[in-house]
């Protein structure tokens, strides 16, 4: 009995020597830490190493318990998963260590996390010590248990800083009913952590996180949002204009300082009502609201359907699609662009595009205006028809090519001032599909032009200034139109107005 | 424990190996897969200048340079970039790319870290990457920027196959750069094409039709050398050359802004002819220029130079604040010598420091002080003035006069001036202090006895102030006024002006009869100022003892009486003071704050009556008398105000002179102090700098800008701009060479250097475009063929005036006015008309013609003359049909077609043919071959058909002048 | 699920789908996310058209670079700065304390052009009274204005640092309070070139008796090429200089010598390969069109009888209803930025240069025209791609002026640049609307501080450029007209 006996000292002995190599090899990665960049790279390892001793551990609980119950317990059968055991879980503590060096995880999860994972190394060494040395069986299957429980700890701990608390929607802290009437939210919410961190979360944690802290300013957790950034404090509870972290979310879009900056996903309004409404009531971290009837700041964001960022699903497909249009519009313009160069320069100088990338074409001569013919019109159908805006006032434009016009499903804006057109411009445009704009002034409509019910029916402007129609008659036939007439000044000597100069 | 079992341990060491194995080979996948770049592309030696100064001024300055230091990463200062950055890491440590944090960032492929960040654009180039890591590993040597390094003579060898084409070292370099291109030289322009090319380029008028013919006649081996010769020596070199020159010194005849008046400033435009055409070498045409005025006993032509500087402009608009455009003046002045000087935009530095090139935010204003102590402040009258006769005889009498003036007015003031600060002074205590419209006084005492000081808001202009004191003593020999300054000015902001036009004294005995006290004699604490103090005793004149516009400190004057003036028992004494003057201003000039004091010292009686005291009077008196009968411009010069009451320069917070940093010391940047620490203090140490032969900027810059005149493109293309952001020069041996003889053996000779430059057989070339050189070298950056360039806006006049034989041979002298049409020209309150002038000065050369900022001569703006506002180094020449309009409608050039009509019809010949011919020849200087004839006698033909009262040839020579080969050269 | 939930899930969702093994920078999925990953955003960075070629051909055509609301500009400059508390910002306030001191706390650290000391407050010598739909209150000497109000909008806050007339229209139109800086003009003709090649892309119509203080450097090309400058119309003699023949010459006459030059010309480009010789050829061509193109859209006889009475024109000489009509031909015919220049609004209280009387003469020279401007303009449909934009170099101060620190009988204000008031209308601008307050006494903008340079952010985003990314490199900086620090701020507010 007494070697086991002065078995279990020694293995208390193998614990203190162990934790004593973890406290060496802690403050030996702390100076490396400074020196080079390699802490850094290897504290990356951590995800990956932590997960082996687990699995480890785990079978070893499972191959004592086999054996307990096949009764068959022979000495140092597990000393190899023991050996894995104590040098993966030595492993793993020290790039954990380094990745704690690294900056960027106080929480008070860390602490629990840090002993948590010395307390597992060492006894995993205790393990491998006893495995080899013959101990008392309960003195082994105690260690295994301690083991189990050094695991479960430092890992829960561990979750909880990276991935958040998972217990949070554990059925037996909601009750189910409650979470389908009011979209999931309980009975009482609790402000900071169910409205204002996934929302700096979705929002701002990215640069103001664990990655990047810009302006030394982390949002990730309650103390580094009251420790504030580099300029000092950004949040002033009750108080909205000094608190930066409103007041920067709520500058207008041009500004300079506006957050989130013009490329990240911005703050919706109703967001910035439940922001706005956390800070005014004091900016609490237990704060409670009631989940049945939220205050109304809130209100818009409890909703089943409130989504904070877009729907990953529909942000690739938007993506995707903006990708292929832009692609097409390149081709599009390359084969523009080639029509164009192979026209005669005074038919080619009234083209342009809307901007450097656009492939929506552009219609207005001008140096060479006077020297179009209808020949020259007729010639230039083809790309006429790919225009979005289409100015041929004042030029030869005939019947059959107004009629060709009348197809494009491009076309948005058609010039035709001083032309010779008349009423049956009306019949003829009536049914393209795109068209915004319309300019008759000075041509040859009059009060007899008929409008058929149901055309124009996207025209937002039609000018019929300097000619005879019925500006009156065609406002009736199109109510959703804006028809501009002759526009004059009041005669001068209307408007008299006695001088009230020094008296 | 036994790991006895021998299997047992295999498995648990394959298991093991395997592992860790799996986790390095992923762990450390070759990130940097795209880094690894052939290295043929990379160049065998990596120079910073020549392959990573690019990179970083591209990429990397925008944010980590002059401008922003983010992360306290800066890439300007070599031993900013081996330091560390405020992440704590080296930025960049030599020998190991992996520990330099910037190589990292380039590298990088993770898009939150990597440099430049995403947002500014994408990442380097892998030969890029690959060059800085190659730099880093080699030990990352650091060069200052080329610009700042001295001049390097490399010498080059010529390809064998043209060793005899050159005619002296620099057609060896043109050479040896136009064959690496894989380009041959053309042969030599024809003679009368050659002759009136070398003709504009030096004296800016083409040769005659004799001259041509002789010059192709003259087979000797130097006759191209005697022409350049010949040109060289003509007076109208000077003419040609001094335009480049007033654009650099933003030369004009009026003074800027709104009002934009008049400016007696062509004296120091002529001084510029005569240094040219004296050959004045560039060193000593600096010096006089900025320091002319100290010189010991400077000369006419000494002060008449320092006008260069003198061309900043002067805001005459009521309610400008002339502090504010004194200053105004000074940051031009300051940025003008480094553009015109050494090509370098040191004008951004008056914010920042510079964002790309090593010259910090505090060296712009120790530049700045060594012009921060001069006289002149913004002043409508342009104080101070140099009188400059019209009538060149009466030049050395006048200036002879105005030394005398000056020396004399010295002299009279010192012999008081000992006595004034030795004698005792007994302050008088005041009794009541009144004023005009509601002037109000307040009678303060302190230690240094009774002083009056004006309250109320309100101080108009023109104010009587009447002061009653009472006085000890029997006698009173003299009266001393301390003028003080407003009590919150300081010398960097300085208070409010003051002008006393008239003051008068008086004793009032108990029995109330006033005895006058006439005051004959008042002076000053000190000479300069540009008042004269005893106007204050000439009730004729609102002028007198003045601070303006200015008051910087504290000012004293005396006032002596005729005779020594018994005191009577119980007498008060009375002051009145008139402060006459006013002017736009918001402050008004009026004594605001002073202290008197009496003295009964009778030698001021006795100094005043001294027979040599009022000879100096006398003398003076008639030296003024003399000198107002001559008629004088009034040409602004440099002046510096008195060592012992400095202007204090101080840093403008972000370049605001509103808001003032702490105070410099005069000085030059770090990088181009001078290598024997010798100080740079004063204007005239400063000239000397310029001209060092360890400054590396002076020489080379002088060189391009003559370069680019005569080629149209200088060596290094960005005159104005030789920092590290401009691409390098295409010929950098060349114009080392350049910099180094025109410094050394040429001794600063501007004609010695024109003379090398247009012997060159590169020069001589015709301008012919080969198709392939077309290809390879559209631009002629390689001078593989001869320059063709359209001529100056000064050109085009002159050349047209020429061939039609009206230009006129008369220099110097007050700018002129040739033909404008009506209306355009008109500023705001200034009625100055545009009046033609008559005759011969019609036809002056253009660089005579007169030169007003607010509106330039329309002709020449058109052919892109610059408005003279700011310093100007280049001209970029445009191609507009505006150029057409002018040649055609303005009656300058339909006037010289016409003439070339007469002299084509009076010059032999009767047949239109014989005229056109003539007319040609005049123009183009060579016959016109047989195409060209046709096309003109067909035109002439056509139109008379046409009309036969149309001025057919006159409109047939108007087309000779628009042809494309008479506007260039 | 909720929010927190919610986001859980995106988060990782989105980690896996692009950033998930960075979170862990060596996870074993790191290396295939590198190879991966490259260059998720396509070859960005300022690209138009680099200066080289557009020396090519400096007046041809270009796009925005981003669709842009206006396609050209009319800017109407009342030179001398018009007293914007007697206009439009309207101060019942300064009713009240009319000939009252003015209150101290607004001099200290205040320097003027002028005055000196305590001047008192002058109230408007105008009545108001509500204008448009939105009742904005507009002085009575402006009666026409009220029939266009609800096109234009008011911005009452405008700010520059300038209080003298040179140094303040520079600032305003080149970016720079000193000459020698591009003007906004030649900014815009050289970022978009000009529709019409018969026609300089930039002019100047000037009125009122006298050119602007700053001159010809307020419509200078600075250091862009001088193709760029503005081109100055003149009412007398040829409209534009050298455009008519000597007398006596006739076009067809012009038309034989322009032929007989090229001819001679294309043969020295064939001998000596010159391709500036070539552009000459073009530019004789485009200057013989440009006599009779230029000549034609200056004569104001064209235009019917109903227009003139509508823009109160008077043919022939100077005015500033002639320009406004000569501005809306221009526009028509595809020049691109027409400059107005109007002389005349100094009302310091000197001579006749007062608010009461002095103003009301100036409202009325400009009142009609302008109302008739921008409805013919709107009738025609060309207000919807031209952005019409009023306003002086700086505002006029609350208090009575105080000139030599003698109070002067008549009425008068002193130079004001903490706070004054300009309009813009057409290409997009939302009509019957005003932006930013001034205090009480009109004295300091309140909110919505809008600085000239913000201005011209604004102007330049409605033409279809960033303020930062159209520039012109010269003396080794990559010049903009908004020069160098912060980018100014776009007031998106202005437009629908």
């Amino acid at each position: 009995m007494a070697k086991p006996f002065s078995n279990l000292l020694k293995l208390i002995g193998v614990a203190i020597v162990a934790m004593a190599l973890l406290g060496g090899l802690a403050y030996q990665l702390d100076r490396l830490e400074v020196v080079s960049l390699w802490g850094d790279f290897l504290g990356g390892f951590h995800p990956v190493v932590l997960h082996l001793p687990i699995g480890i551990v785990i079978a070893i609980a499972l191959q004592t318990v086999w054996r307990r119950w096949r009764g068959t317990s022979t000495e140092g059968e597990d000393r190899l998963l023991w050996v894995l055991a104590a040098v993966t879980a030595t492993v793993s503590f020290g790039t954990g260590y380094l990745l704690v060096m690294g900056g960027g995880y106080q929480s008070e999860h860390l602490t629990w996390h840090l002993w948590g994972a010395a307390i597992f190394s060492s006894l995993c060494w205790v393990g491998l010590a006893a495995s080899c040395w013959e101990t008392a069986r309960w003195a082994r299957d105690m260690i295994t248990g301690g083991v189990i429980g050094a695991v479960s700890v430092t890992g829960h701990y561990g979750g909880l800083m990276v991935h958040g608390d998972p217990f949070a929607g554990a059925p037996w802290l909601n009750d189910p009913q409650r979470f389908a009437k009011f979209g999931e939210f309980g009975p009482e919410v609790r402000v900071y952590d169910e409205i204002v961190v996934p929302i700096l979360g979705a929002k701002c944690v990215a640069c103001h996180g664990p990655a990047k802290q810009n302006g030394r300013l982390r949002l990730d957790s309650f103390e580094a949002i009251v420790a504030g950034g580099e300029h000092g404090a950004v949040l002033f509870p009750g108080d909205l204009e000094r608190s930066s972290i409103i007041t920067f979310i709520s500058l207008p879009d041009s500004h300079n300082d506006h957050m989130p900056p013009p490329n990240r996903p911005q703050i919706t309004p109703p967001e910035l009502a439940g922001l706005e409404y956390w800070v005014s009531s004091g900016a609490e971290l237990d704060q409670v609201v009631s989940g049945e009837e939220p205050p109304a700041e809130l209100a818009a964001l409890m909703v089943p359907i409130y989504r904070l960022l877009e729907d990953p699903d529909a942000l690739e497909a938007r993506e995707a699609q903006e990708a292929e249009e832009a692609e097409q519009r390149v081709i599009n313009r390359e084969r523009l662009a080639a029509d164009l160069a192979a026209l005669p320069e005074h038919q080619r100088l009234g083209f342009s595009f809307e901007d450097l990338e656009s492939d929506r074409l552009h219609f207005s001569p001008a140096t060479y205006r006077h020297l179009l013919t209808t020949e020259d019109l007729e010639s230039l159908l083809p790309l006429l028809q790919a225009s979005v805006k289409v100015d041929v006032s004042g030029l030869p434009v005939s019947e059959s090519l107004l009629r060709v016009l009348a197809e494009s499903s491009q076309l948005n804006e058609l010039d035709l001032s001083e032309t010779s057109v008349g009423n049956e411009v009306f019949a003829i445009l009536g049914k393209t599909p795109g068209l915004q704009r319309l300019n008759l002034f000075g041509t040859a409509v009059d009060v007899n032009a008929e409008i058929t019910p149901g055309s124009f029916a996207n025209l937002r402007q039609l000018f019929v200034a300097n000619t005879a129609a019925d500006v009156a008659a065609l406002d009736v036939a199109l109510p959703h139109v804006d028809v501009i007439g002759d526009l004059g000044l009041a005669p001068p000597e209307a408007v008299e107005e006695e001088d009230q100069s020094s008296d | 424990m036994s790991f006895s079992q021998h299997r047992d341990r295999h498995i648990y060491a394959a298991l093991a190996a395997m592992m860790l194995a799996g986790i390095g080979v992923v762990g450390c996948s070759p990130q940097d897969s795209g880094v690894e770049v052939a290295a043929a592309t990379l160049p065998e030696k990596v120079e910073f200048n020549a392959h990573v100064r690019p990179i970083l001024v591209q990429n990397c300055t925008a944010c980590h340079g002059g401008v922003k230091k983010t992360g306290g990463v800066s890439f300007i200062y070599g031993e900013e970039v081996l330091a560390r950055a405020e992440s704590g890491r080296i930025v960049v440590t030599p020998g190991s790319p992996e520990e330099s944090e910037m190589f990292r960032r380039i590298s990088s492929t993770n898009e939150l870290e990597r440099m430049p960040p995403v947002a500014h654009g994408d990442a380097l180039e892998p030969v890029e990457i690959a060059i800085i890591k190659r730099w880093i590993t080699e030990g990352a040597n650091w060069e200052e920027h080329w610009a700042y390094e001295p001049e390097v003579l490399r010498g080059a060898e010529v390809p064998a196959a043209f060793a005899d084409w050159g005619q002296n070292e620099i057609d060896a370099y043109v050479l040896s750069a136009m064959d690496a291109k894989g380009l041959t030289p053309n042969s030599e322009e024809a003679p009368a094409r050659l002759l009136r090319r070398l003709s504009l380029d030096l004296i800016g008028v083409p040769p005659t039709w004799e001259d041509a013919q002789a010059f192709a006649a003259d087979s000797s081996p130097d006759a191209y050398a005697k022409q350049v010769d010949r040109l060289l020596s003509r007076p109208e070199f000077g003419e040609r050359w001094a335009t480049p020159w007033l654009d650099l010194a933003r030369y004009a005849d009026t003074k800027g802004f709104e009002r934009d008046p008049k400016r007696d400033a062509w004296p120091w435009r002529d001084w510029v002819i005569d240094a040219l055409n004296d050959d004045l070498p560039f060193d000593e045409f600096t010096r006089l220029q900025l320091a002319g005025d100290q010189r010991t006993d400077p000369s006419l032509s000494d002060l008449v130079a320092t006008g260069f500087h003198r061309n900043t402009k002067t805001n005459v608009e009521g309610g400008s604040d002339d502090e504010e455009f004194r200053i105004a003046a000074v940051v031009d002045r300051v940025n003008t010598t480094w553009q015109a000087w050494m090509g370098t935009t040191f004008g951004c530095v008056q914010c920042h420091s510079h964002p790309y090139d090593p010259i910090p935010h505090e060296s712009y204003y120790s530049f700045m002080s060594l012009f921060d102590n001069d006289w002149d402040h913004d002043m409508s009258n342009e104080y101070p003035t140099l009188g400059y006769a019209i009538d060149p005889e009466a030049r050395d009498e006048a200036f002879q006069l105005q030394g005398e003036i000056d020396q004399l007015g010295r002299a009279y003031q010192q012999s008081f001036r000992q006595l004034a600060e030795t004698v005792e002074w007994a302050p008088v205590d005041f009794l009541a202090a009144t004023s005009t419209r509601g002037v109000t006084f307040a009678i303060e005492r302190n230690e240094a006895g009774a002083e009056i000081l004006q309250t109320g808001p309100n101080v108009p202009k023109d104010v009587l102030h009447t002061v009653h004191a009472s006085i000890e003593g029997d006698w009173l020999t003299a009266l001393r006024i301390d003028a003080l300054m407003a009590t919150n000015a300081t010398v960097e902001k300085p208070g409010a002006p003051f002008v006393v036009s008239l003051i008068e004294g008086w004793l009032i005995p108990p029995d109330g009869k006033p005895i006058e006290i006439s005051f004959n004699r008042m002076i000053p604490d000190e000479f300069g100022h540009s008042d004269w103090p005893e106007d204050s005793l000439d009730p004729g004149t609102s002028n007198g003892w003045s601070a303006y516009p200015k008051q910087h400190y504290d000012r004293w004057a005396v006032l002596v009486p005729d005779r020594a003036v018994a005191i009577p028992a119980g007498a008060k004494l009375e002051l009145k003071v008139h402060n006459g003057r006013g002017h736009d201003g918001a402050a008004q000039p009026v004594l605001r704050r002073f202290q008197v004091s009496v003295s009964d010292d009778p030698r001021w009686i006795a100094t005043s009556n001294d027979m040599s005291v009022i000879d100096i009077a006398a003398r003076r008196e008639t030296a003024l008398e003399q000198l107002s009968a001559i008629k004088l411009a009034q040409q602004p010069v440099l002046r510096s105000r008195n060592p012992e009451y400095p202007r204090v320069t101080n840093m403008f917070i972000r370049g605001d002179w509103r808001t003032r940093g702490e105070r410099v010391d005069p000085g030059v940047p770090p990088i181009l102090r001078p290598a024997n620490g010798a100080s740079v203090d004063s204007r005239t140490k400063l000239a000397e700098w310029l001209v060092l032969d360890e400054n590396p900027l002076t020489s080379r810059f002088t060189v391009n800008r003559h370069w680019e005149q005569l080629f149209g493109r200088g060596l290094m293309e960005t005159l104005e701009d030789f920092g590290s952001a401009s691409s390098p020069p295409s010929h950098p041996a060349l114009l080392d060479y350049l910099a180094i003889q025109f410094r050394g053996e040429w001794d600063w000779s501007v004609k010695r250097l024109l003379r090398e430059i247009a012997m060159t057989a590169t020069y001589r070339q015709s301008a012919v475009t080969e198709v392939a050189a077309a290809e390879t070298d559209p631009r002629n950056i390689w001078l593989s063929r001869g320059p063709r360039n359209r001529l100056t806006a000064e050109m085009v006049r002159d050349n047209a005036l020429q061939v039609a034989g009206l230009l006129s041979d008369k220099m110097y002298g007050p700018p002129v006015m040739p033909v404008q049409p009506e209306g355009v020209w008109r500023t705001p309150y200034n009625n100055d008309v545009w009046t033609t002038s008559k005759g011969e000065d019609q036809y002056r050369r253009s660089v005579y013609t007169f030169w007003k900022r607010t509106v330039p001569y329309p002709s020449f703006l058109t052919f892109d003359a610059p408005s003279r506002d700011v310093c100007s180094p280049r001209r970029i020449t445009t191609n507009t049909p505006l150029q057409a309009l002018v040649m055609f409608n303005d009656p300058v050039y339909w006037e010289c077609a016409d003439q070339l009509a007469v002299n084509a019809r009076a010059g032999g010949g009767d047949t239109p043919a014989d005229w056109i011919i003539h007319g040609f020849q005049q123009s183009l200087l060579r016959e016109p071959d047989e195409l060209e004839l046709r096309g003109l006698v067909y035109l002439h033909d056509q139109l008379l058909a046409e009309d036969s009262s149309a001025p057919a040839l006159q409109l047939t020579m108007n087309a000779i002048l628009n042809l494309d080969e008479f506007l260039t050269k | 699920m909720n929010l927190w939930q919610q986001w859980q899930t995106d988060r990782l969702s989105h980690v896996t789908r692009r950033h998930f093994l960075q979170d862990c920078a060596t996870g074993l999925g790191a290396a295939w996310m590198a190879t991966q990953g490259g260059a998720l955003y396509g070859k960005s960075g300022a690209h138009g058209a680099s200066p080289a070629d557009v020396m090519k051909n400096p007046l041809g055509v270009r796009s925005p670079h981003f669709p842009a609301k206006a396609k050209r500009v009319i800017y109407l400059h009342m030179a001398g700065a018009p007293s914007q508390l007697d206009l439009f910002d309207y101060k019942p306030e300064l009713f009240r304390l009319d000939g009252k001191d003015c209150p101290s706390e607004f001099l200290e650290g205040q320097t003027f052009a002028f005055i000196s000391g305590i001047p008192s407050l002058l109230a408007p010598r105008h009545r108001f009274s509500p204008a448009g739909a939105a009742g904005h209150m507009v002085s009575e000497i402006l009666p026409h204005f009220r029939e266009i109000i609800d096109d234009v909008c008011l911005i009452k806050s405008m700010q520059t640092d300038q209080f003298n007339h040179a140094p303040a229209q520079l600032l305003l139109h080149t970016g720079n309070a000193q000459p020698g800086h591009a003007s906004f003009g030649s900014w815009v003709t050289y970022g978009l070139g000009t529709e019409n090649q018969n026609l300089p892309g930039f002019m100047v119509l000037v009125s009122g008796g006298q050119n602007p203080s700053a001159g010809k450097a307020a419509w200078s090309g600075g250091f862009l090429p001088s193709v760029y400058q503005g081109v100055q119309c003149r009412s007398a003699g040829d409209p534009i200089l050298y455009l008519e023949n000597p007398n006596g010459v006739r076009r067809n006459q012009r038309r034989m010598m322009v032929d007989a030059i090229d001819k001679i010309n294309r043969r020295t480009h064939e001998e000596v390969g010159d391709p500036e010789t070539l552009t000459r050829v073009s530019q004789y061509e485009m200057a013989y069109r440009m006599q009779m193109h230029a000549s034609e859209v200056m004569d104001l006889k064209q235009e019917p009888e109903y227009i003139h009475e509508m823009y109160g024109t008077s043919p022939g000489e100077e005015s500033f209803a002639n320009n406004c009509l000569l501005a809306r031909r221009l526009v028509e015919q595809g020049v691109r930025y027409v400059q107005l220049y109007d002389w005349g609004w100094d009302h310091h209280g000197n001579g006749d240069n007062t608010i009461d009387k002095g103003l009301k003469k100036k409202c009325g020279e400009i009142d009609r025209p302008i109302a008739a401007l921008l409805k013919d303009l709107k009738q025609r449909g060309l207000l919807d791609d031209t952005l019409v934009v009023w306003g002086g170099e700086f505002g006029r101060t609350p208090m009575r002026e105080l000139r030599h620190g003698i109070v002067s009988e008549t009425y008068g204000r002193d130079h004001h640049k903490e706070a004054f008031t300009m309009w813009m209308a057409g290409a997009g601008v939302k009509g019957g609307t005003s932006i930013g307050e001034t205090d009480p006494l009109g004295f300091f903008v309140h909110d919505n501080p809008v600085h000239v340079r913000d201005l011209q952010a604004t102007m330049l985003h409605s033409l279809g450029f960033d303020s930062q990314s159209l520039t012109y490199p010269y003396q080794g900086l990559d010049q903009k007209l908004t020069g160098v620090g912060d980018p100014p701020r776009v007031v998106s507010e202005i437009f629908a």
